[in-house]
């Protein structure tokens, strides 16, 4: 399998967003280069909570020896039942592209953050994110990449992320 | 499982990364560095990714850009990497015992020198300990396993 770039845009908005937190991550949606990524960066941060949803087998089986104590990772068989209503430092959501503004509107005033991958308007057929927008007071588009990423908050003015 | 839980070495690399803004070299190249890197040293940093198995750099043609050079090398030897001051230089390539051998023809070419898999239970394999002494700073970064160490003969490492 050859690894497009745009699978990985995600992290340096991430990396971004990890520095200037402390709190506890979401991740709806693993892979091979978000899972690993937030796994170390959680743990070298002082084993920072981690919690990290998937629904597709094959995906789960690929990452869940990552599961530790600080990292909790489950597998999805009804996205409306999982626990995530409840406070969350940083959310990333990079999960089925049905589900993505259902579960944006869910953590809309739970997360202080919320990372979203692939942003770019050519895909606003496939994601809906335009809908959820007006829902936040504050967003950051990032588009070096053509899988664009957005950071949303309803907490955080995101200027600090510009440093 | 060893391979599932590869990528201890991120929170150092990014930390290096992120306080340099010179020329970046990977030597071995993998899902857990390759993007990452691409993606830190952004349109004006330059960075040279190298691997000696031709099909990881298959996977990963796609990061080949003109600021991103990915390349398979096939004698560790001719690999152009002693013309260049580097910022940072990632050392995580095969076979175990080329990356001392890779570390200390860079001693002097570059201001910080990450090696993974550094733990000494382990140094059977890599014998990075013969390296050791050939730089003047270093830090053994165990905040993670497994570890890395970072080696530099310009940089003070304390901050680290």
């Amino acid at each position: 399998m050859k690894y497009r770039t745009g699978w990985s845009s995600h992290l340096p908005v991430l990396a971004k967003v990890l520095r200037v937190t402390k709190g506890s991550v979401l991740e709806l949606g693993m892979g091979i280069f978000s899972t690993p990524f937030l796994h170390w960066m959680c743990l070298a941060d002082g084993r920072r909570e981690l919690f990290s949803y998937e629904s597709n087998e094959r995906y789960f089986k690929e990452q869940r020896l990552f599961s530790r104590g600080f990292h909790k990772i489950e597998l999805v068989k009804d996205w409306d039942k999982i626990d995530i209503d409840k406070p969350w430092c940083v959310a990333f959501i990079d999960h089925e592209a049905e589900r993505r503004k259902i579960e944006i509107r869910r953590l809309s005033w739970h997360a202080r953050y919320l990372v979203v991958h692939d942003t770019q308007p050519q895909a606003e057929q496939e994601y809906g994110y335009n809908e959820i927008y007006p829902l936040f007071k504050y967003r950051r588009d990032y588009k070096f990449s053509r899988a664009n990423t957005s950071v949303l908050s309803n907490f955080k003015d995101l200027s600090e992320l510009d440093a | 499982m060893a391979k599932l839980l590869a990528g201890s070495h991120i929170p150092i690399l990014i930390k290096l990364v992120q306080m340099t803004d010179g020329p970046v070299l990977e030597l071995g190249i993998g899902y857990n560095s390759t993007p990452l890197l691409h993606w830190l040293c952004g349109a004006s940093r330059h960075l040279v990714s190298l691997e000696g198995d031709e099909k990881w750099v298959k996977k990963f043609q796609e990061y080949n850009v003109d600021r991103h050079i990915v390349k398979h090398i096939e004698d560790w030897d001719k690999a152009d990497i002693d013309n260049t001051h580097w910022s940072v230089v990632l050392i995580d390539h095969r076979p175990a015992l080329r990356r001392k051998v890779d570390a200390e023809r860079l001693k002097d070419k570059a201001d910080y020198i990450l090696i993974h898999d550094s733990e000494p239970e382990i140094n059977k394999f890599y014998r990075y300990t013969d390296i050791y002494p050939l730089f003047k700073y270093r830090h053994d970064y165990t905040a993670v396993k497994p570890n890395s160490v970072v080696l530099s003969n310009f940089k003070d490492l304390s901050n680290l």
